[in-house]
């Protein structure tokens, strides 16, 4: 309840849990400080440096797992650690997807997307710091990406009217086609809505259970402690959440991208 | 190989969710709260059945419609 009208303006505790939770999910304009304010552009918002952020860490670790070491003849630390994801991506989500040829074509960019999502889902789990993923517009500029494989990564290998003959199946009857020619168009957008969607729900949902918990102590007091451990436990959750939803994305990117490109075995 | 299985649950939701929105903001233009809606609805389910259709039609190719091919005999040899 807020009261107007004079100086002492009265906030109660769960209208006040209710604005810290806001504050720390939703997206605001991102003002470093007054020196600071006048170096960043204006449209930036804190999800935008989230996303900034995670693409300059995600460089900082490439540059130093890459970088050449003479004396090394096999790949050690980062480097080491960075192979076993690449290799992981390429053996069991490119290659199975895509086949040999494609799948090794297009293994940068599911790498670019696992290390990517995983940087942003992480560096969110950092105190003082939000999750760039829990936005929309995030998720689904990546899944754009995706989309634009499909659609028009199948028009350059199958061509125009392959790729449009792709949403008739051979031998349906054509009262059947009538029905199955908008599903399979309607399909292929909401493949890719549900991507957007399944990243930003898990991402968010995360980030307000763990504030919700925590704000029980706020409400109720120390009779709410025992929310300590349990907010540790979703913490915990989350770290695996982020790994998972980052593999997830990656691989149905994957398999979308490998049924638009080789429709018969979709 | 099962991965795709991750997709089926989301994409009913979402696409019911999608076309239940158009249909109601039909409803709200035509004013005739709830037959669009439902309809929406409907079509979304459709959508999401069709969906699952095709991934336990790609998984599983025995599974629906015709069966798959008995094993070939072995050799007595």
């Amino acid at each position: 309840m807020i009261t107007n009208g004079s100086a002492d303006v009265v906030l109660e505790v769960d209208d006040a849990v209710q604005s810290v939770i806001l504050h720390h999910t939703a997206d605001t304009p991102f003002d470093p400080g007054s020196v600071m304010s006048h170096l960043v552009p204006p449209f930036l918002t804190h999800h935008g440096a989230m996303v900034v952020l995670s693409a300059l860490v995600l460089l900082a670790l490439m540059w130093f797992s890459v970088r050449r070491r003479p004396a090394a003849p096999v790949p050690t630390g980062l480097a080491n650690l960075a192979e076993v994801f690449v290799l992981f991506i390429r053996d069991h989500v490119a290659i199975p997807n895509l086949g040999e040829e494609d799948g090794r074509r297009f293994t940068p960019l599911f790498c670019t997307f696992f290390s990517f999502i995983l940087i942003m889902n992480l560096l969110g789990l950092v105190p003082c710091f939000m999750v760039a993923t829990s936005n929309v517009n995030v998720t689904g500029g990546l899944a754009t990406i995706t989309l634009g494989f499909m659609v028009f990564g199948a028009m350059i290998r199958h061509g125009v009217t392959g790729f449009f003959s792709n949403f008739a199946p051979r031998g349906v009857p054509w009262p059947i086609l009538l029905i199955l020619v908008p599903l399979e168009m309607v399909g292929l957008l909401i493949r890719a809505f549900a991507l957007t969607i399944r990243l930003f729900a898990n991402e968010l949902a995360g980030h307000l259970v763990l504030f919700s918990l925590l704000g029980l102590i706020l409400v109720y007091g120390l009779r709410a402690l025992p929310v300590i451990p349990l907010a540790l436990f979703v913490y915990l959750l989350e770290v695996g959440v982020a790994l998972i939803q980052a593999y997830v994305f990656t691989l149905l990117s994957a398999v979308f991208i490998g049924q638009a490109y080789a429709p018969e075995h979709g | 190989m099962w991965g795709p299985l991750a997709s089926i649950g989301t994409v009913m939701a979402v696409s019911m969710a999608i076309f239940g929105y158009l249909g109601y903001r039909l409803d709200k233009w035509s004013d005739t709260y709830p037959y669009w809606l439902i309809m929406g609805l409907f079509a979304g389910l459709l959508v999401g059945f069709y969906d699952t259709w095709k991934w336990v039609r790609h998984l599983d190719p025995g599974a629906i419609g015709r069966p798959a091919p008995p094993p070939a005999p072995k050799d007595p040899e």
